[in-house]
């Protein structure tokens, strides 16, 4: 499914790295920058990638050392196993440049351009000269793709392109079959995986776990005995939200309920799911179902009739205060005025769930 | 489309997941990891604490509780010399998790017979007369003298079960030996008995006197509990997800269409109350007559115009053995069986068979006691019988495979039997094809096969003696035992079951007592002990 990721962006503090199309990881940290392939069933070497860029940022955040911790990496495995990625990182005046496989770094250089490639090995270079700092452009397996992409200065500002975070990590999955755009579209398909990056645990067969699994969601096998370090890999689905007509939806990323939920701007930005309700006593954006981590919650949109939550069993609902959250719990019942959704998870597998959801909730809280 | 996951708030969120579940910690140091043998020294060297415990039960589900509850009452053994080490808060929690999502709630009634209690030794009173007596009713006593031939087996209810295992865990100070954390491995100790390592879970130890002398706060690092005899329950090693949902999950990221019998899938009947649709199930077991049933019940209590497609592998049309006098009765696909195993199987000429049959001849017998069955339910039959009548119910013969989402978001799978190859067509599939017991994808079951000394069984579980003693782990004066889905294919078939937990235990202790480690209950005491459990009288 993964076979194509692209991602463009330019050197220096003040510019960010920007997405074109394909499928893949595109972090950045600081000033180091990874793009990755996501291979299927690699998920185990995405993440020890992404956390080798995670660490460094935190301690030293330097190109050089970036390329000696990522080599170290690919040393220490089959090369074959790591997926296809190209980093960088200051090095002094210039950059320092690592390639693995079949991935591809341009970089502007003043008008020319120097290309390095992870054919037929791992390309290092530990300081390259680019100044005055020129585009990057890097491709991960996308030929197709790189011939389509437009150099950086083309590639229009994404419209979520918020000024960049000193540290932050941003990915990008899109559908290899869509055409190369900036503007993402306006309503989400639903088959498409959203993968947020998120703490997780692997089983023994290697399927990227929520920590609190008793037994493997893919494979069914025990999580007991997993050796529970947690990594960061990408979000599966964590359940579905079945409507009072029967229709479901899938969560893989975030909705919007409402008369008009098209007006919101992540529904705009295609970063939300559009879920229109028919019916006088829904507001036109009513509430947003936001997941965090692996939590679901639910938020109100200071709807006019209110967002109420309730367990079955339990007497009464509870109002959502506008603008706070609540994490749903499996089963919970949601009521939009007249119109009621349920929360429903395969991951409610363990008696304890509702405690350690719980618990989670308290120190995401504690943490805020 | 971009999306934004800054390193700010995952740096904030890995300790909170880590309190949730702990890590279980580093690998151990080589020269333990690779040693089939340790000694004091060895362990000191590594920095893992000791405890000195005489026996230690690793698993702490119902295999524990059972044996632990026959120590305590039968053997006599005091709470101070035996420890239970598991990653569950209590023992019925694995199996209370898989019977409600299997559809089997604690208000409804679970395979199991009336005088299988885990909480009692005798068997009496049974749950019948404990539910007649205590729901001041005939009914149950009446059922279970006109089964099986007249009415259906009785069987008791989830909550009453386990509100009596509960009851019995207080009165046995269950608590008290419970330690909380992941078991690593269990390793010979040179000079005689066994290192069972723990990591402790952090905060969730219940007793201070789990820890070793001189240590404060949670525990978070591994603990070796230095004992002379290890009994081991594990359960089975994961739910068996057959190669095509993981293919499905993998493929789609789609957790809902496609679903395990043992997993939460009530989405799937949320949704099926409030619109028509059609579900394939694959398997003939329990759990699919639970599946069933719920669909059913929906279908009558809610107005539900579910379609109910059914995959048989092997699809038995009428009676069927591999002899005459011993033929099972069978219909419609499904192979009926009051309970898991013939009774035979507990006290009768097949137990008696079994225990002097090796090697391929005992795999024979398993062959032909074997195979999915489930219990012959009237009201749910009676309601089959309907579906196939008005059409909405459809059995088949064959297997599935190659499952796909069509454009419009259903399910299709390829059916292949006799008559060829076709496309089903449905909204959900659920795969009810039961537990998986590959003792070698077990940490500490595998440890044993690697440097325990520990051996397969004809059947590919843990080779155990008739006592249930692990062959090839003897060591000095200290024996492990296994119990449970782990020693299936032993001398003994049913052990997997209440019944067959409790004659494993019974087992055990016999052997226990035999070699004077602890007591040996004669019909005095098993009287005054019972006076005790009849009283709730706290031991």
């Amino acid at each position: 499914m993964f076979d194509h990721v692209i991602g463009a962006g330019g050197v220096g503090e003040q510019t960010r790295p920007r997405t074109l199309s394909g499928h893949g990881v595109l972090v950045r940290a600081g000033e180091l920058v990874l793009l990755c392939e996501l291979p299927a069933g690699r998920g185990r070497q995405i993440g020890a990638l992404l956390d080798t860029v995670a660490a460094l940022a935190g301690e030293h955040p330097d190109g050089a050392e970036l390329s000696n911790r990522l080599t170290s990496l690919i040393d220490a495995t089959d090369p074959a196993d790591v997926p296809s990625f190209c980093a960088y990182g200051p090095a002094g005046d210039g950059l320092a440049v690592v390639v693995h496989g079949d991935a591809e770094l341009v970089l502007g250089t003043d008008g020319d351009e120097t290309r390095f490639t992870g054919q037929p090995g791992v390309t290092v270079v530990d300081r390259v000269e680019v100044v005055p700092a020129g585009p990057v452009r890097a491709v991960v397996e996308g030929a197709r793709l790189h011939v389509a992409a437009p150099p950086l200065a083309e590639a229009q500002p994404a419209p979520e392109a918020e000024p960049a975070t000193p540290e932050q990590v941003q990915r990008i999955v899109d559908g290899a079959d869509e055409p190369e755009q900036t503007t993402p579209e306006p309503t989400v398909d639903d088959s498409i995986p959203a993968d947020n990056l998120v703490l997780g645990v692997y089983c023994r067969r290697g399927h990227f776990n929520d920590p609190v699994m008793t037994y493997c969601t893919v494979c069914g096998i025990t999580m007991a005995q997993a050796t529970r370090h947690q990594v960061l890999g990408p979000r599966p689905a964590l359940g579905v939200l079945v409507l009072d007509d029967g229709a479901m939806y899938s969560l893989v990323r975030d909705h919007v309920f409402g008369r008009d939920p098209g007006t919101d701007p992540a529904v705009a930005a295609g970063r939300a799911v559009s879920v229109p309700l028919r019916d006088p006593s829904v507001s036109r954006v009513h509430a947003r179902i936001v997941l965090d981590g692996w939590d679901v919650r639910i938020v109100d949109n200071g709807s006019t009739n209110g967002t109420f939550v309730a367990m079955p069993g339990e007497p009464s609902w509870t109002r959502v205060v506008p603008g706070a959250d609540v994490t749903l719990r499996p089963g919970m019942m949601v009521a939009l005025g007249r119109r009621q959704l349920r929360y429903h998870t395969h991951r409610a597998q363990s008696v304890d769930f509702g405690t350690l959801q719980n618990r989670r909730a308290q120190g995401h809280s504690a943490h805020a | 489309m971009t999306e934004i996951f800054d390193l700010t708030t995952a740096s904030r969120t890995r300790p909170v997941a880590d309190e949730a579940l702990p890590p279980i910690g580093a690998a151990l140091p080589p020269a333990l990891e690779n040693a089939d043998w340790w000694t004091d020294e060895m362990v000191a060297r590594a920095g893992i604490p000791m405890l000195d415990v005489p026996i230690v039960s690793v698993g702490g589900g119902m295999g524990s509780f059972v044996t632990v509850d026959y120590l305590r009452v039968a053997g006599g053994v005091p709470v101070e010399d035996i420890r239970v080490l598991s990653n569950i808060s209590h023992p019925w929690q694995t199996y209370e998790y898989l019977t409600r999502v299997s559809q089997l709630p604690r208000n409804r009634r679970i395979r199991s017979d009336s005088a299988s209690r885990p909480d009692n030794l005798w068997g009496f009173p049974s749950y019948a007369i404990q539910e007649a007596f205590q729901d001041k009713t005939l009914k149950p006593l009446k059922q279970v003298f006109l089964e099986p031939v007249f009415d259906d087996f009785y069987t008791p209810l989830l909550g009453k079960v386990l509100d009596s295992m509960r009851k019995e865990a207080d009165r046995i100070r269950y608590w008290d030996m419970l330690v909380q954390g992941e078991v690593r491995t269990v390793r010979r100790r040179v000079g005689g008995g066994y290192f069972t390592v723990l990591t402790p879970h952090p905060t969730k130890s219940p007793t201070q006197n789990n820890r070793p002398t001189g240590q404060a706060g949670p525990v978070d690092r591994p603990i070796a509990y230095r004992c002379r005899d290890v009994h081991i329950a594990v359960g089975y090693t994961g739910l068996r997800f057959l190669p095509d949902l993981q293919e499905f999950r993998e493929r789609y990221n789609d957790y809902h269409h496609v679903v395990n019998g043992y997993e939460d899938h009530e989405h799937m009947y949320e949704s099926l109350r409030r619109r028509p649709g059609t579900v394939l199930i694959r398997g003939g077991g329990i759990v699919t007559a639970a599946v069933m049933q719920r669909l059913i019940c929906d279908r009558l209590n809610f107005g539900a115009q579910t379609r109910i497609l059914q995959v048989f592998r092997t699809f038995f049309g009428d009676k069927h053995g591999a002899h005459p006098w011993s033929k099972r009765p069978g219909s419609h696909g499904f192979a009926y069986q009051g309970f898991n195993y013939p009774k035979s199987a507990w006290g009768g000429q097949l137990r008696a068979r079994m225990l002097r049959r090796e090697g391929e001849d005992r795999v024979r017998i398993y062959d032909e006691i074997g195979g999915t069955t489930t219990p012959l339910r009237q009201h749910w039959q009676h309601h089959l019988s309907r579906g196939r009548k008005d059409g909405w119910y459809h059995a088949y013969q064959g297997t599935i495979d190659n499952l796909r989402l069509d454009p419009e978001g259903k399910v299709l799978a390829t059916l292949h039997n006799d008559d060829g190859d076709h496309d089903l067509n449905a909204d959900y599939v659920v795969d009810c094809t039961g537990l998986d017991g590959d003792v070698a994808e077990h940490r500490v079951l595998g440890d044993l096969l690697k440097h325990g000394g520990a051996r397969r069984n004809p059947l590919g579980r843990l080779d155990v003696e008739p006592t249930f003693e692990l062959r090839g782990s003897a060591n000095g004066p200290g024996r492990v035992y296994v119990t449970g889905a782990a020693s299936y294919g032993g001398y003994f078939p049913g052990v997997d079951t209440f019944l067959g937990l409790q004659i494993s235990a019974q087992e055990v202790i016999d052997h226990l007592a035999h070699r004077g480690l602890c007591r040996k209950m004669g019909p005095m005491r098993s009287t005054i002990e019972w006076l005790k459990w009849a009283r709730g009288r706290q031991i």
